[in-house]
């Protein structure tokens, strides 16, 4: 069955800008409708690996698969790529780390903008999807409101909202959980898990926090200077005596990570 | 004359708003989102000012007479219909026609320009970045009308 096709698959990808190797061998298979959370020290490649998961940035070496599609052979000058890679895209909702708002838009329009682009919905129904996922973020009532009037918090939040307003098959979230406070970021786990159940989403959720890691993950990784230390099932993960993820899980200075 | 300046600021709203979307990650938004940047950013900004310039320099055209109809008959004392008479002889209606295409051309030149400069701008650059854009934005586009100006004059009028 197609069903049973990993979401995501990475082959060896290696990443680097000139002398800064930001990926190196990474590969890991997430089975679909799984959530992955990824764990890791900032600027071990985090935001990278998921800019090389929809293409926009592709990687030196090293393949990836998207339901078993190769993004990494679309180049997207050529025009017959370029549909197939649009094609691929339109399986993801992204969450970019700084929320990456239109801000010529207003906040309702932003989240309906993927709807008044791919699905041919009455303003009514996009107005009336607008106002159900806004209020599930906590959001209720500021459609007219510019992004530019919202607190970083509440960005990230209707960035979400965009992000999942399509209901695409795979959503990759950026630090969802950084910079809100721990009620919101649990009712966005929670908001997570029941679009997970809903919907079968598959998720990969960027993070540093281990508790939103524990609450979500079906499979956890852990990202160290751009090699993936530990990856698997979430049970597994946590029982590794691997050293890595001990320290990250204890919050302590006292192990391999090193802040240099 | 008009096109110029009018091109020069146009030409830097057009590079600063490209430029700021490039940096703040939006056009790799909508990228992902997969919809075409240059769809639906580039393209709607081309039109708008190859047809706007020249709407622009035609207003031009029509404030400059009527500045100068007042400034001949309240200031010089010249009499309305002498003014109107002299203006018909000088301006023809080629001129104007040569006024509008140019304008046409240039304001697709500014566009062109200036959608490049904006668009090139790299999110690392930073706000800095977008300063940069919208500074090349201006020089080249005034500088390209400038002298695309002299040939156009020379094909236009040699004839
Ligand atoms: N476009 C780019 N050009 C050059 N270097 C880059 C680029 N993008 C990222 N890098 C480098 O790649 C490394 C990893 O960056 P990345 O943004 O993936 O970190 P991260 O794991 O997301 O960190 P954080 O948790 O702080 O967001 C950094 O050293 C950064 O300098
Ligand atoms: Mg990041």
């Amino acid at each position: 069955m197609a069903e049973q096709q990993p979401a995501i698959t990475l082959e060896r990808v290696c990443k680097s800008f000139g002398p800064n190797h930001v990926l190196r061998d990474v590969s890991l298979t997430l089975p679909a409708g799984k959530i992955l959370v990824m764990l890791g020290p900032s600027g071990t490649g985090k935001s990278v690996l998921l800019r090389c998961l929809v293409g926009l940035m592709k990687p030196d070496s090293g393949r990836i698969f998207i339901e078993g599609q190769d993004i990494t052979a679309l180049d997207e000058r050529r025009s017959a790529d370029r549909e197939q890679l649009f094609a691929l895209r339109r399986k993801f909702g992204m969450l970019f780390q700084d929320g990456a708002l239109f801000d010529d838009m207003c906040v309702g329009d932003n989240v309906a903008f993927p709807l008044r682009q791919h699905e041919k919905m009455s303003e009514r129904e996009i107005a009336d999807r607008v106002a159900q996922y806004l209020e599930a973020v906590g959001l209720k009532g500021v459609q007219r409101k510019m992004p530019a009037e919202l607190s970083g918090g509440m960005r990230k939040r209707v960035a979400f909202a965009r992000a999942i307003a399509l209901r695409p098959k795979i959503v990759l979230c950026d630090e969802p959980s950084s910079g809100l406070d721990p009620v919101m970021s649990a009712t966005l786990d929670e908001l997570i898990l029941e679009l997970h159940r809903k919907f079968a989403i598959t998720f990969v959720v960027i993070s540093h926090d281990t508790a939103e890691a524990r609450n979500i993950a079906d499979y956890i990784g852990l990202l160290y200077k751009g090699e993936l230390q530990e990856y698997g099932p979430k049970e597994q993960v946590l029982r590794s005596s691997r050293r890595h993820i001990n320290q990250f899980f204890d919050r302590s200075t006292d192990g391999p990570i090193k802040v240099l | 004359m008009a096109a110029v300046i009018c091109g020069a600021r146009i030409g830097a709203t057009l590079a600063a708003s490209l430029a700021n979307m490039q940096i703040s990650e939006q056009v790799e938004a909508l990228e992902v989102m997969a919809v075409d940047p240059m769809r639906l950013l580039v393209a709607p900004r081309l039109w708008a000012v190859t047809l706007m310039l020249p709407l622009l320099c035609g207003y031009a055209d029509v404030v400059g007479l009527a500045a100068s109809y007042y400034a001949a008959t309240e200031q010089m004392g010249v009499n309305g219909g002498t003014f109107m008479e002299q203006v018909r002889d000088i301006v023809h209606l080629g001129d104007l026609a040569a006024g509008v295409f140019k304008g046409m051309v240039f304001g697709w030149l500014v566009a062109i320009v200036s959608c490049y400069h904006g668009y090139r701008a790299l999110k690392r650059d930073g706000a800095e970045g977008v300063g940069v854009a919208t500074n090349r934005a201006i020089v080249h586009s005034a500088v390209l009308c400038i002298v695309l100006n002299m040939f156009m004059s020379a094909l236009l009028y040699v004839r």
